[in-house]
């Protein structure tokens, strides 16, 4: 499976300011790559996440597809007009995130937590939350509810969530922020690790560069396009970085 | 919507403070007004059925001498306001003495007309043509009974005695009448009558008088019987401004115990309308301010894939729950309220009564309105759901 953007962009409207990301060049994500969203802060790295995780609308001229392995394309950008309830059920369907800060449900416990995935998309299979469980090394605390956890722990039960109903692509802003850099890498490790065994594609944004020295990733790098914009209309562009 | 449900119960229970909160706001503002009303009910009720208890509440008579005929009693008969009605002879043929078939006393009673539906009587029983009803001290006086067979006699110094033999088919409650009284048919009391202005009535063996054929039965009044409380003024009027003659009933002290239960309903209703508007208020703020905490998780659960349908849910099921369970606590301590009012006040009750008394209406009302203010209350929590963006939400939140 593979997502595909043509000329797609998405802009953030807040008063007195506009901020748009655009993917100029046709880019196409594969499921079972990986891939590392890098910029400085404030580059607009969320918001190209949430352009592929159908958190935000496509600026519209734009192309975002989901090319099927039997061939088929389904239009992702279309998903937004008329009820939003399609839209709801193909983020379900094909994405996982991992959140800065977790995500988890409070008054869940973490193999509730990660089961809920399987849940919403009707993919019920305790046997692969188990597995999941042990691989993230989550067992002893499984029955934990998240404030009883320790930050690494709830950013790996946010990641055996984000992996449980089997998405294709996993999407990750920034899930190690909160880590102390040998918690991250190991998180880091299990994300790649736990994708990897499932075929599933990630897209993680980072700030720090050097992450993509240290595991194999696909880079693509979003940076503010000194030549588009002004103070009020900022415009950053995604690119494709070189092997 | 199942699995949506299901998150906002654990939601709820995870954070059981607030739920407490929540169902002890409920119970605060349901408990008193249960209690109040209860006692309102309870002490009306008590009220009402002490003047119900008198049979001749709900008494209307004509006063004077009229005319009222067969016809005009089958139009009364009609009237939604009318229980009973029975034509009623001249006064001076209505007395009358009363004696044993087999002998023993001599009585002297009221001949007082009656007919199916006679409100003193007991429901499955009705005087007709030779079965007559006498008051409870008229048959102690005569120490008779139902079934006992007498003679009923009418006697003037002009001419020999009028004598109906009869059958007793039912003695009255005591309180239904304190005197001596005999309830018999119209159409027998106007037998009476003939005799008193001198008519001939063969079939007792009077043979001399006036022709019967010659007589034309006219009634001097109506006794009545309204419908219900309501009605007793509302029969008394129409029957004034239909016949144009004069009554009397006791539409007065009616009137005051119907209006004192007419202002104490206007003040619950003011003090529940005043309640209900504060605890729709005090939830509505409550539902939305949990919302408003929680819509990370809101955006969170959009983001695992629930439709925003389902999201809307979770406020909607926390709030009936908060309801349900407000309900069953507001219960509970009426419960123990009326209990504890029961023990302290029953012996200013009459016996078997309770100074808390709630039908089983008012009970589903008490059940059913709550649930409707926490379902009218959580819309506002319901509409904060539908209108998060997840990106926003989880990007400044």
């Amino acid at each position: 499976m593979q997502i595909v953007l043509e000329n797609a962009s998405a802009t953030l409207r807040e008063p007195g300011r506009e901020f748009r990301i655009s993917v100029d060049d046709g880019l196409s994500l594969s499921a079972g790559e990986a891939y590392a969203v890098t910029g400085k802060s404030g580059t607009g790295k969320t918001l190209f996440l949430e352009l592929l995780g159908l958190l935000v609308r496509p600026d519209p001229g734009g192309v975002y597809r989901l090319a099927h392995p039997d061939g088929s394309l389904e239009d992702l950008a279309t998903l937004w007009d008329g009820a939003r309830t399609a839209l709801s059920d193909c983020r379900a369907r094909v994405f996982g995130f991992v959140l800065q800060t977790g995500g988890l449900f409070p008054f869940l416990s973490v193999r509730e937590n990660v089961a809920l995935s399987q849940e919403v998309t009707g993919r019920t299979d305790n046997a692969r939350v188990s597995d999941l469980i042990d691989l993230l090394e989550l067992g002893d605390i499984s029955d934990y509810k998240p404030d009883q956890l320790s930050v690494g722990q709830r950013q790996r039960t946010a990641v055996a969530r984000a992996l449980a109903h089997r998405p294709a692509f996993v999407i990750a802003d920034e899930p190690t922020s909160a880590l102390d850099p040998e918690l991250s890498e190991t998180v880091i490790e299990l994300l790649f690790e736990a994708s990897r065994e499932d075929g599933a594609g990630v897209v993680i944004s980072t700030h720090d560069a050097g992450f993509t020295r240290t595991f194999p990733v696909t880079q693509l790098s979003v940076a503010l396009d000194p030549a588009a914009g002004d103070i009020e209309r900022t415009t950053s562009r995604v690119t494709r970085m070189a092997a | 919507m199942i699995l949506a449900a299901r998150l906002a119960l654990s939601s709820l229970w995870h954070e059981r403070v607030h739920l407490f909160c929540n169902v002890a706001m409920l119970a605060g503002a349901l408990v008193p007004l249960l209690v109040l009303f209860g006692v309102k009910t309870g002490i009306y009720r008590a009220l009402l059925d002490e003047l119900l208890s008198d049979p001749n509440l709900l008494y209307v008579t004509t006063l004077g001498d009229n005319e009222f005929s067969e016809a005009d009693q089958a139009e009364i008969a009609g009237w939604p306001e009318a229980a009973f009605v029975a034509l009623k002879t001249r006064a001076i043929a209505d007395d009358a003495l009363i004696q044993p078939l087999d002998g023993g006393r001599v009585g002297q009673a009221t001949l007082v007309p009656s007919g199916p539906g006679d409100p003193l009587l007991p429901e499955e029983l009705e005087v007709s043509e030779r079965r007559i009803a006498v008051s409870q001290r008229l048959a102690d006086q005569l120490s008779i009974g139902a079934g006992a067979d007498v003679r009923v006699i009418g006697r003037t110094e002009l001419r020999p005695p009028l004598i109906i033999n009869v059958s007793v088919v039912a003695v009255l409650a005591p309180d239904s009448s304190s005197g001596n009284v005999i309830l018999m048919t119209p159409q027998e009391m106007d037998l009476f009558e003939a005799y008193f202005d001198g008519y001939s009535i063969p079939q007792f063996g009077l043979e001399d008088g006036r022709p019967i054929e010659e007589r034309v039965s006219s009634f001097e009044g109506l006794r009545l019987y309204a419908d219900g409380l309501e009605n007793v003024v509302r029969l008394e009027n129409r029957v004034q401004d239909r016949f144009g003659v004069r009554t009397h009933s006791r539409a007065q002290e009616i009137e005051g115990v119907l209006a004192l239960g007419r202002n104490l309903n206007l003040a619950f209703l003011l003090i529940a309308s005043t309640a209900v508007v504060g605890l729709g208020a005090a939830l509505l703020f409550s539902f939305w301010a949990e919302v408003d905490r929680k819509r990370r998780v809101f955006a969170t659960l959009m983001l695992v894939g629930f439709r925003r349908s389902e999201i809307a849910v979770v406020p909607l099921v926390q709030a009936v729950a908060v309801g349900m369970a407000g309900v069953a606590v507001a219960f509970v301590l009426f419960g123990l309220a009326a209990i504890g009012a029961d023990v302290m006040f029953s012996d200013r009750m009459p016996a078997g009564q309770g100074v808390v008394a709630l039908s089983a209406l008012a009970a589903v009302l008490a059940v059913v309105l709550p649930l409707v203010i926490v379902l009218v209350a959580s819309l506002l929590a319901v509409r904060t759901v539908l209108g998060i963006d997840p990106a926003i939400t989880l990007r400044t939140t």
